[in-house]
């Protein structure tokens, strides 16, 4: 039924809400395909659908009709309790405002969906050592969120996300809380991050952060307008900036 | 322009034609290609003027390097400069503004067809420009050219978007 490689795919997805003025489709009959180790953005204006969309294939949100699959589980056929087990395992999610935990220690942070699905401490310490080095925060393990930048908490949002190796990594405006430079810093760490073989699956309307990806899908209005591929990176660089050249 | 970025490399230190050459692709960040001939035909206006000097460093067994150095009136003309208000020009002769003004006079073609051709080359540039910024190797005064040119394809999608906004059908 599900395209073996896919690591995420919509089918004829809709999510409606009943409003004054009759039913809306906030996510109209979408079908999308995101193949295993794929980075691919999602951006439209503001009411387009894109974070619904977002919610509808992280589990967060149930879809009006329509199905989604990840890694190869079609969420509408999983009760609550299945459904929660394949958010936490399958999926990892990083919002715009980060939601770390202000109480924990950054590391934590990083260990709680962890903690949450009862593995033991062992198990995990290392893999939590290993994603703060990673994101470029090793030396904060024991700050509170409350003392890291914008910048910094984000990273521990992404590196917290990974903990438990989903099969996707979803992220809605994942640079909507932080200044230009920062989010250049967080776009290189989700490239290093898909570079390593983890697909990744984003909703922004930051150009730059788009432009890292494969693919970039244009929502309008509910559905996917256009959908434009990327060169890969690594290709020769070309002059793209036009200055007068008059000496 | 690119006289007195020749100048200010100069001030760096002392260097010869193709180092000079190289030298100024790297701090434009590879966004402005020269060749060699441009760099020896301002050279040479440039010594003409008397803002830049050759001199002859002797090398063993091979004849001497030519390098050329800034002269004291050339130290001064890239203060006079660099001092100067730059000159602020708000550009709108780009092809694709130019383009867009003309469908919707002569009402020729689809402009959301238009919109969306810009679009996909701007997202193109913005992933080529982006990919740099975070190169590790970048220097910082070429990393803030390169934020000068991701600030302006961003501000030219968002007036993409802007255009789409006016110019498709109404349902």
């Amino acid at each position: 039924m599900t395209d073996i490689d896919a690591a995420l795919t919509a089918t004829a997805l809709t999510k409606s809400y009943r409003t004054e003025a009759g039913t809306v489709d906030a996510v109209a009959a979408v079908d999308l395909t995101v193949a295993t180790g794929e980075f691919v953005a999602v951006m439209g204006p503001s009411g387009c659908g894109k974070s619904t969309l977002l919610h509808l294939l992280a589990g967060i949100a149930r879809p009006t009709s329509g199905h989604v699959t990840v890694a190869g589980r079609d969420l509408a056929t999983l009760t609550d309790n299945e459904l929660a087990g394949v958010r936490r395992h399958h999926v990892g999610v990083v919002f715009q405002a980060f939601n770390l935990v202000p109480v924990l220690s950054v590391a934590e942070n990083v260990a709680l969906p962890a903690l949450i699905a009862g593995l033991d401490r062992a198990t995990y310490r290392d893999r939590v050592h290993e994603l703060l080095a990673a994101v470029g925060l090793a030396t904060h393990a024991d700050k509170r969120p409350g003392q890291l930048s914008g910048g910094e908490q984000q990273r521990v949002a992404i590196a917290r996300a990974l903990v438990l190796q989903p099969d996707v990594l979803l992220a809605d405006e994942p640079t909507g809380n932080v200044d230009t430079g920062t989010s250049l810093e967080i776009l290189g760490l989700f490239r290093r991050v898909h570079g390593a073989g983890q697909t990744v699956f984003l909703v922004t309307h930051d150009a730059k952060i788009a432009g890292a990806a494969q693919r970039i899908l244009h929502m309008r209005d509910g559905r996917i307008d256009r959908e434009q591929r990327l060169p890969d990176r690594g290709a020769a660089a070309r002059p793209i900036v036009d200055f007068d050249d008059d000496t | 322009m690119l006289k007195y970025l020749l100048l200010a490399l100069l001030a760096e230190r002392a260097r010869h034609g193709y180092e000079l050459k190289t030298a100024f692709e790297e701090l434009l960040g590879g966004t402005w290609p020269l060749n060699i001939g441009q760099i020896y035909t301002t050279l040479a206006r440039l010594e003409q003027d008397g803002l830049v000097e050759v001199r002859l460093v002797p090398q063993e067994l091979l004849p001497d390097r030519k390098v050329h150095a800034l002269t004291e009136t050339g130290t001064k003309e890239l203060e006079r400069w660099l001092t100067e208000d730059a000159d602020v020009q708000v550009r709108l002769r780009d092809d694709f503004y130019l383009k867009i003004l003309a469908q919707s006079a002569a009402g020729v073609g689809d402009p959301i067809a238009l919109i969306w051709g810009q679009r996909e080359a701007f997202f193109r540039a913005l992933a080529d420009l982006a990919g740099q910024r975070s190169s590790d190797t970048t220097r910082p005064a070429t990393a803030l050219l390169l934020d000068a040119a991701i600030l302006r394809v961003e501000a030219d999608l968002k007036w993409l978007d802007l255009a789409e906004q006016q110019l498709k059908p109404r349902p």
